[in-house]
């Protein structure tokens, strides 16, 4: 180091951001190579989290991996509720109850807008307005209101069997459904006027980050990050599982890939996801929520690849079943992992506040990325 | 003699008087009454001051938490949790004072102490009211300007002594962001002082005695005021010395009890001199409605003024420090000398 | 473009790939799924990628212990023509290697990273092959299945 200001009568700055730090979302340690304030270099090391889900699941029945799936994205547990359900259900050749089907696009939809409310509550905070968390959760808390009153959890539900969903809706959770998207619609203006068209907002935002089509492509983004690219990739939509190519909604994409792109993808996915539960509410009708299947599955032996569009995005299951009540092999495909692994591309060049602008519009949760 | 008074400034006065009185019954030497009177005035600044801190905490924290969807303090003391703020200040005191290893150990222990003191300086030019002003210099506005550049040079301090790279970064960044934001902050005063023809704060405050230069085209400098001045006692949107989601705490990372209370004592005075600055030059100080006695009248305009502040803390996200210096010497600054220019017509015009 | 023609296009280009055959017993693949030789898996994927087939989403690489080999399966997507595949490549569970396809998609390089910490199969060519998940000092790999953990200072 000392030769090397000699030589050129600067210092490379080595700051290590995390993994205990206000806006690394968690254990996630960034290694920094700094010149002043500008970055030369980004090492992002994971890892922090790791609790070996996969070893652990080989070790689980195919019925108990739900539960365990639930501590992968814990922000949005009913998506990875989904995921885990629909490998071993393929694999038996199952048939989903049309109201178990039903019920669980409304939860995962209901969980797409509390994760992404979680998102814009903490992105509000990385960029410096700390008062739109508070804004976010009232409304997330609603939403944790009404899986409480249906699988009596608020973080990790393990709602979803293998065949259908644990319980039955309560009397009560239409209708609190239903108003709480009433009243859910006009606060997402509110937030615009809060947040998305405040000029210092779009000063931090708009032309930072920027990932190009081919880039996000290549790094394999999903979810609202490669939208955001104008790429139009929605697994609800491409390869539709559950029931939802019954639903008419749209996909938003953005079109610069940039920080304010990606914020607004999941602003505007929160309306549509608005929609979707209100199809899905009236196209519910009595009827069983469980498929016959026995209580510790034996599913065939094989191998299946199921994915489903988790708020973050991709999220995918590999089982290869042995024919046993164990899992041969369960890898997980979390897309935080994969979503986050471009940040050490994307950092190169900009500034130290720019670090917590761009790793918050990747929009990570580290129990997903070090699994 | 005793007249009826309204005004505490008037009380002030009259009991100056009674003691010069006095004095000179018992043939005091004028050194001894003037040592007197003046730390009588220190005295009671000093607990004006640690009152002020008190309130202005726990204001923003009420006035937070309202802004989103808390209470706030709630218990302690009772009502309203109004104690809560004392109880904070009692645990600083507690805690223990952490040095870190390989810290600069002098400068670290001096740094607190010295942000201080413009914020101390500060309030002697300050007129609370018609004769309550510490002393009443002919320079008076740049005393407080004068001091308050000391202020950056303590951040750097805390910031280089702690030996850590984010309060290395935010006393950087607070060097930069001060020293740029000081020039739009004394030149958005300047318009005043073109006005009025004088630096000494009674006279500006005579002056706004039929209208506040808030009314006249002095209001641009005001608007420039408030934001140069927002720059300067860092607070968001330009709290990037600190900036908690970026460089942890900024340059006060390393700082913990009393010493970290001295800086963030500072903070809340300086919003405090920065507010009442602002009602003293724009507002009409503690000029009102005749009922209204002069200290009360100065000190709601100046909480009104605070409150603006704390108002934008927590409303908008905070700057990106290459655009908050572009802002400053691209826009503000321009901005201010465009003002001085307006001002200037505007005399020549109606004198 | 459907399973069959796919098949068509890459044996035509590549012979040594063939279509793999589910174990006896199991059931059959949902995808198309291909056995490639490990040594080629790069150029095959370069190929894929760039030869008209357009496979520009690798969706996930994952390894998995055989117990009498270790095996790479790549999950590729087309994001234009909206077909999917399944590459295997079968490793000598002793010396296991083969080239890198970072290359081809950056997305490869945190996945065979944790690739290779959990299965300890190792990918030429990759620009930083390093345990991504494990703790630092960690021994052994932990997916494998002859994997023995052992209690650590917490149990």
């Amino acid at each position: 180091m000392t030769e090397q200001i000699k030589n050129t009568g600067f210092e490379e700055m080595t700051l290590n951001m995390g993994p205990q730090h206000p806006s690394t979302h968690g254990v996630l340690h960034l290694l920094l190579k700094m010149d002043g304030e500008v970055i030369t270099e980004a090492r992002p090391d994971i890892g922090y989290l790791h609790r070996g889900m996969e070893k652990l699941a080989e070790k689980r029945t195919w019925g108990a991996n739900i539960a365990l799936s639930d501590r992968w994205d814990y922000i949005a547990s009913m998506s990875n509720n989904f995921a885990a359900v629909l490998g071993p259900e393929k694999l038996m050749n199952i048939t989903v109850p049309k109201r178990a089907e039903y019920i669980r696009v409304i939860m995962a939809e209901l969980n797409r807008i509390a994760s992404h409310l979680i998102f814009f509550g903490t992105y509000g905070i990385d960029i410096g307005a700390f008062t739109p968390f508070f804004y976010a959760f009232r409304e997330r808390e609603m939403i944790l209101d009404l899986y409480e009153s249906v699988c009596g959890a608020r973080l990790t539900y393990n709602y979803f069997r293998i065949g259908g969903v644990s319980a039955d809706l309560p009397a009560d959770f239409v209708p609190g459904v239903k108003s709480f998207i009433d009243y859910f619609r006009p606060k997402l203006k509110e937030y615009d006027t809060l947040l998305s068209t405040n000029p210092i907002f779009m000063d931090r935002t708009v032309g930072v980050g920027n990932i190009s089509k081919e880039e996000a492509i290549d790094w394999a983004l999903s979810g609202p990050n490669i939208r955001a690219s104008g790429v139009n990739f929605d697994i609800r939509k491409d390869d539709a599982y559950s029931v939802y190519n019954e639903f008419d909604f749209n996909i938003p994409t953005g079109k610069n890939g940039d920080c304010f792109d990606r914020y607004m993808v999941r602003m505007n996915e929160m309306k549509e996801s608005a929609r979707i539960i209100e199809q899905a509410i009236e196209k519910l009708e009595p009827g069983d929520i469980i498929a016959k299947v026995a209580k510790v599955v034996r599913p065939p032996a094989g191998e299946i690849y199921t994915h489903v569009e988790a708020p973050k995005g991709e999220l995918g299951v590999y089982c290869i079943s042995d024919g046993s009540t164990l899992p041969y092999r369960y890898k997980v495909r979390g897309p935080s992992f994969v979503n986050l692994a471009i940040l050490q591309k994307m950092l190169k060049g900009l500034k130290i506040a720019d670090v917590v602008a761009v790793l918050g519009s990747i929009d990570i949760v580290l129990g997903e990325v070090d699994r | 003699m005793i007249y009826a008074s309204q005004s505490l400034g008037d009380l002030w006065a009259w009991a100056l008087n009674q003691f010069a009185v006095f004095c000179g019954w018992l043939g005091i030497p004028e050194v001894i009454r003037y040592t007197v009177e003046k730390g009588a005035y220190a005295v009671g600044l000093l607990v004006f001051i640690s009152l002020t801190a008190l309130v202005l905490i726990y204001m923003e924290r009420k006035v937070s938490a309202h802004m989103q969807l808390r209470y706030g303090p709630m218990w302690t003391g009772g009502w309203h949790g109004w104690s809560q703020t004392i109880a904070d200040m009692i645990k600083l005191l507690l805690k223990e004072d952490v040095i870190p290893d390989k810290a600069d150990r002098w400068v670290h222990r001096i740094a607190p102490i010295v942000i201080f003191v413009p914020s101390l300086v500060g309030f002697l030019v300050i007129p609370f009211d018609k004769y309550l002003i510490g002393a009443d210099l002919n320079v008076g506005i740049l005393i407080i300007f004068g001091f308050s550049s000391i202020a950056v040079l303590s951040i750097f301090m805390g910031g280089w002594a702690s030996n850590n790279k984010y309060t290395l970064l935010g006393g950087l960044r607070s060097a930069a962001q001060m020293i740029s934001y000081e020039l739009p902050l004394v030149l958005s005063v300047l318009g005043v002082v073109m006005t009025v023809g004088s630096l000494k704060m009674s006279d500006i405050v005579m002056a706004q005695k039929d209208v506040w230069f808030l009314f006249t085209p002095n209001f641009l400098g005001f608007i420039i005021y408030i934001i140069a001045g927002t720059a300067e006692v860092n607070r968001t949107p330009f709290d990037i010395p600190e900036a908690e989601s970026e460089l942890v705490s900024g340059y006060n990372t390393e700082y913990s009890g009393l010493k970290y209370g001295f800086f963030m004592l500072s903070e809340f005075t300086n919003t405090f001199i920065i507010s009442a600055i602002a009602a003293t030059f724009f507002m009409g100080g503690w000029n009102g409605p005749s009922w209204l006695p002069g200290i009360v009248s100065f000190l709601a305009k100046t909480y009104l003024i605070v409150f603006l502040l704390m108002w934008f803390r927590w409303t908008f996200p905070r700057f990106r420090v290459d655009r908050l210096m572009d802002f400053g010497w691209k826009f503000l600054l321009p901005l201010s000398f465009f003002n001085i220019l307006m001002i200037a017509v505007w005399i020549l015009v109606t004198k | 473009m459907n399973e069959k023609e796919l098949l068509a296009k890459i044996t035509e280009k590549f012979p040594a790939v063939i279509e793999s055959k589910p174990a006896a017993g199991a059931l059959p693949a949902f995808n198309l799924t291909l056995d490639v030789p490990a040594a080629s898996i790069a150029d095959v994927c370069a190929w894929l990628k760039t030869g008209g087939l357009k496979f520009d989403y690798l969706a996930a690489l994952s390894g998995v212990d055989l117990k009498d080999k270790l095996q790479v399966v790549y999950h590729l997507y087309s994001l234009e023509m909206k077909h999917k595949l399944i590459l295997k490549a079968d490793l000598d569970r002793l010396a296991p290697e083969l080239p890198s396809v970072n290359s081809v998609w950056q997305a490869a390089n945190w996945h065979e990273r944790e690739t290779y910490d959990m299965f300890g199969i190792k990918f030429n060519g990759h620009p930083y092959l390093e345990r991504i998940l494990t703790a630092e000092g960690f021994e052994g790999y932990p997916l494998l299945k002859d994997f023995i953990a052992k209690p650590d200072q917490y149990d």
